[in-house]
């Protein structure tokens, strides 16, 4: 039903004219694949594009962070597919740009290089017992319900009756969802087969969702809200103080906050428990103190600070008070956003966390000048934030500066001498795309063996050393 | 639907100008996959053009029969791109509005392939046609609407309109990609 959707449409006549330009694209998730499809559709310009990717399989978090029971979400991947089988893309698995390549490199041998790697490490909150046996970050736990295969022997503790989930994002909510949700919601997905078996041991009774801020700053959206009141066996309740004072700004608000407001606060005084559900509680105005061990070093408890939260509760006062409380719990999961990594190489802000850049041209320093040809797009340009119609918007502004500046004049490159030559020669074992197809094919057959669309390998070395 | 929003999405619309309007929609050019698209802009006013695509009559009866039965109706729907660029194209009754598009090689995406599952087939309807589709949005609609940018009281997926006959001559606009901030 695509088919065509990426020739150009505008004046096809005239393409066989064009040059071809040469662009390496690092990171093959949604932002490196879109930027890519952007490219692709102009009229005025041809392209060949190299996408590079750390890991062996390609789509970064729509494999690795889409959580298992939206498969629906994960449709985008029939149009990434239909991407990387043109003839002028190339899909280069395996290959960790900055170390086994230097983006210096890329640079000499490509017109444009798109740094799309995302935000790949965790935001830390800080406080003592961060770590501590019990204690996760959403980039493990989520990992390791994926099949990441670094995190996939994670194996965290459900097996106590309280968790608690620190940050109010979707996912904070993806998180407590695969831990609360029912076993046949999730056994007929590509949830990681380890997973299924923990969970089925899970002993979770209640999940505790904290967070600093009041219930308008809630970040996650609302279909994710809206799922907890749909799944069977789950209670979704919100603890939040203000509730009259939110109401009463609801009618002035834009309409998405304010039917997500809306729901939540529907949640404030939700109908009585059936003993056998999950309860899911999403707190307001809590900040995490300290996570407290017992003597063998595991998680027993969060000790949490109350907020008062006054004033325009659109963007209110947070107000540390005395109050204090210690909640007991097994398991605690740090989600609070994820950080952009420095690549050896790229300018970086170390006091904002990011690539300095304008309007998606990376900077050698903020407010400095322009590093040609390299550019950023994705959660490697903003952080971790939107979702992934952001990322398509963010894909097209990307594309645009670049072609704004290719009218302007094209860098010279080196001519000839193919960069898998000299991956090659560095002993990197690329993962092509027809490799991956090998790989998704056996996911696909292992999967249909259990009833799901997929299993996905943790370990993809035995199809990599058949060659 | 107040009043300050309703008049925000015609301010919106202006931009689009000159805007084939339910009334005139007699004046089109045809335009598929196999024509190169025509400006609105440039075209409103010039001559009718016959022009050979899948439409003609050649073509018709062919496809007639090699597909027997199957031919459906079609309507005349608008789309706006993102750069203003009209284009009308004939929608089969029956189809959503977003199959149509990409029939017809319009720039609008579709990553969750038409599940209710992300808002990237995101339409503006016409002030003057959002009460004609014959459907209101269900509430999972909203919840993606709720995440789309440039959202308006007349919003839609795209994936969720189905074409009726009344659509004869409707207008959609692709919402332009908001700007970056620096």
């Amino acid at each position: 039903m695509f088919s065509g959707r990426f020739l150009c449409s505008k004046c096809p006549k005239f393409s066989r004219l064009l040059s071809s330009y040469k662009v390496a694209v690092v990171g093959s998730g949604p932002a490196g694949f879109y930027t890519t499809q952007e490219l692709l559709k102009s009229p005025s310009h041809q392209f060949s594009v190299d996408i590079f990717e750390k890991s062996a399989v390609p789509f970064g978090l729509v494999r690795f962070g889409v959580a298992p029971d939206h498969p629906e979400v994960k449709n985008c991947i029939s149009t990434f597919e239909e991407i990387a089988a043109r003839p002028n893309v190339r899909f280069l698995g395996n290959v960790a740009v900055g170390y086994d390549v230097t983006v210096e490199e890329l640079l000499r041998k490509y017109h444009v290089v798109v740094l799309a790697y995302g935000a790949g490490s965790d935001n830390k909150l800080g406080i003592p017992g961060e770590g501590a046996a019990g204690c996760y970050t959403s980039s493990q736990f989520v990992g390791w319900f994926n099949g990441v295969p670094q995190h996939s022997s994670l194996n965290p503790n459900l097996s106590g009756e309280n968790v608690a989930i620190v940050g109010h994002g979707n996912v904070a909510l993806d998180c407590a969802r695969i831990i609360a949700a029912p076993l046949p919601h999730l056994e007929k997905t590509d949830i990681a087969e380890h997973a299924v078996e923990c969970l089925r041991r899970r002993g979770v009774r209640n999940v505790n969702l904290l967070g600093r801020r009041g219930v308008m700053q809630f970040q996650g959206t609302i279909k994710e809200v809206r799922e907890f009141t749909k799944l069977s066996g789950v209670r979704l309740s919100v603890d939040s103080d203000n509730i009259e004072q939110i109401r009463s700004v609801l009618p002035k608000i834009p309409r998405p906050k304010k039917r997500l407001t809306d729901l939540l606060l529907k949640h404030s005084s939700p109908p009585p428990a059936s003993p056998d559900d999950i309860s899911i509680c999403i707190k307001f105005g809590w900040t995490p103190l300290e996570i407290k061990t017992d003597d063998k070093g595991h998680v027993r408890s969060i000790v949490l600070r109350k907020n008062l939260i006054s004033g325009d509760m659109m963007s209110p006062d947070i107000t540390p008070t005395d109050h204090t409380l210690e909640m007991s719990c097994s398991c605690v999961i740090t989600s609070i956003g994820y950080k952009v990594l420095q690549l050896p190489g790229v300018p970086f802000c170390h006091l904002t966390n990011s690539i300095p850049e304008n309007l998606s041209r990376v900077l050698e320093r903020r407010g400095g000048a322009r590093v040609p040809g390299l550019y950023t797009s994705g959660w490697a340009r903003r952080g971790s934030d939107g979702v992934l119609a952001t990322t398509i918007t963010d894909s097209a502004n990307t594309a645009q500066s670049i072609l704004e500046d290719l009218e302007g004049g094209v860098r010279s490159v080196e001519e000839g001498g193919d960069v898998c030559e000299i991956l090659r020669e560095r002993g990197v074992a690329m993962v092509t795309f027809q490799k991956w197809q090998e790989i998704d094919t056996l996911e696909r057959e292992k999967g249909r063996e259990k009833g799901k669309p997929r299993e996905k390998l943790v370990c993809y070395q035995d199809v990599l050393n058949e060659r | 639907m107040s009043t300050g929003l309703l008049t925000a999405t015609l301010r919106n619309y202006m931009r689009c100008l000159p805007l084939l309007k339910p009334s005139h929609c007699s004046r089109v050019v045809h335009c598929s996959s196999l024509v190169a698209p025509t400006r609105s802009r440039t075209t409103l006013f010039a001559p009718f053009k016959t022009v050979p695509s899948e439409s003609s009559n050649h073509f018709q009866s062919m496809k007639r029969c090699l597909s027997d039965n199957s031919e459906k109706k079609t309507v005349k729907v608008q789309f706006i791109d993102r750069d203003g660029d009209s284009f009308i194209v004939d929608a089969k009754i029956g189809e959503n509005l977003m199959k149509v598009a990409h029939q017809h090689d319009i720039d609008l995406e579709g990553a969750c392939e038409g599940t209710l599952s992300c808002c990237t087939c995101h339409l503006v309807v016409h002030p003057d046609w959002y009460d004609q589709l014959g459907s209101e949005p269900c509430e999972d609609e909203l919840d993606m609407l709720d995440m789309a940018y440039g959202l308006t009281d007349t919003s839609r997926l795209g994936c969720q309109v189905v074409v009726r006959e009344n659509f004869e001559g409707l207008v959609v606009r692709i919402p332009p990609y908001e700007p970056q901030y620096t």
